[in-house]
């Protein structure tokens, strides 16, 4: 009976953390919601040489392309980015409206642990924040324990959706 | 205690001192390595050294497929996709096709797409996500200069501004892009290739502590090792603890 236990506990533990990871939501869908309904056309930003070093100061790195792609109605911006956590790309969907977060979603989670950067109750922390002169957020961002590689990922991807944002509007 | 004993001892502890002294280092630097292995990221971080993954077993791999644009290699391994020798992209998956269109190079895993320069930079990165599709891409053609995929056998036109799927009725003039086969002329010429992510290296200083990196005998050597530092503790105590009684006696 115990070894009964033993193992259908083991089971959830994998089960959880298989369940976990996945399609939270397709970025189309996201651009759906963050614009009404109507997505509008998307733009390109080519990410030049003074950018990149901006970019290198946020992520640590260059970033995985030369151009992104966002989409822009009325001063707000829409972009899909993508950041590896630990050893697999986050993908998360940033809105920004005139300089400052207005919505940040975790739309595929790839890795197998600190999964619970998806929820609200973390993401919403990023709602009004702006970047400081030296491209860090105004407002301090909480944790969560056993996910600290995760928030990382999605507080430099928060940061550089800002950066992009200011010079999609240049 | 009496003299022979103890001259025994001090020349114990000389000895056995002065024969540890590699493995006393080695020992405290990779504990403390793996102490710190996220600080240090070697849990992140991949050996490429060919003579420490041969300690291992790890051969160097061919790539199953091959596609040729333009006098390059392009191919996948590992998950990483390369172009002639450099990997250009992570996270690629399986590739399923490479041709030029106009002036880009499309290169199309089952899940993504991916616009490269002629000199091979990656201009953008489309997530199959994005055009809502889902790890099914199987097949990249093209016809004139518009970009086909096809999605589960069903051949559609991508508009690659705006992102959108057209499904085509007739798909007899699409050129579809084909793999090459790797013959051994093309073997030699690649570049030899080792698999990126197959052993980290807190995994090799792992091993270096235990001794496990040159096979059993490493650990029961290292073992040895564990207990010559004990006697040498040992005989350091007493040789100090005499020292000091005789001193006291004086």
């Amino acid at each position: 009976m115990r070894r009964r236990i033993s193992l259908l506990l083991i089971s959830l533990t994998i089960m959880g953390s298989v369940f976990a990871r996945g399609v939270y939501q397709a970025p189309m869908d996201f651009l759906a919601e963050s614009f009404h309904g109507e997505v509008p056309e998307s733009s390109l930003l080519l990410i030049d040489t003074s950018l990149e070093a901006s970019v290198k100061q946020i992520l640590g790195h260059r970033y995985e392309s030369q151009r992104i792609r966002y989409w822009r109605e009325e001063g707000r911006t829409a972009w899909i980015l993508q950041e590896v956590g630990k050893t697999k790309p986050i993908t998360v969907g940033i809105v920004v409206n005139q300089g400052k977060l207005e919505r940040v979603k975790v739309l595929v989670f790839r890795e197998s642990r600190g999964w619970e950067v998806r929820y609200p109750f973390f993401t919403d922390q990023f709602i009004g924040a702006s970047l400081t002169e030296s491209a860090e957020l105004d407002k301090t961002i909480d944790g969560v324990t056993g996910a600290t590689l995760s928030v990382s990922a999605l507080t430099r991807l928060a940061r550089l959706a800002i950066l992009l944002h200011k010079e999609s509007e240049k | 205690m009496h003299r022979v004993v103890l001259r025994f001892l001090f020349s114990l502890h000389r000895r056995v001192g002065v024969s540890l002294l590699i493995f006393i280092i080695l020992l405290s630097v990779s504990g403390i390595m793996l102490n710190h292995t996220e600080s240090f990221h070697l849990d992140e971080r991949y050996v490429q050294q060919g003579w420490i993954l041969k300690l291992y077993g790890i051969q160097t791999a061919d790539p199953d497929t091959v596609y040729t644009v333009d006098e390059h290699y392009l191919f996948a391994l590992d998950g990483d996709l390369y172009l002639d020798s450099e990997a250009i992209a992570s996270g690629f998956g399986k590739l399923i096709g490479a041709m030029r269109i106009a002036e880009t190079l499309f290169v199309v895993s089952d899940n993504k797409i991916l616009l490269l320069s002629d000199n091979g930079d990656v201009l953008e990165q489309i997530d199959g996500l994005l055009l809502g599709v889902f790890g099914t891409i199987d097949g990249l053609g093209k016809s004139g200069n518009k970009l086909i995929l096809s999605i589960e056998g069903r051949a559609q036109k991508l508009d690659i501004e705006s992102l959108r799927l057209t499904h085509i009725e007739d798909s007899s003039r699409v050129t579809w892009a084909r793999a090459t086969a790797l013959n051994d002329t093309m073997r030699d010429e690649l570049p030899e290739q080792v698999p990126r992510h197959a052993l980290s290296w807190e995994r090799v200083i792992l091993d270096l502590h235990s001794g496990r990196i040159v096979g059993g005998w490493g650990v029961w050597f290292m073992d040895l090792v564990a207990i010559l530092l004990i006697t040498l503790s040992l005989a350091g105590a007493i040789l100090w603890y005499q020292r000091i009684s005789r001193s006291k006696a004086r």
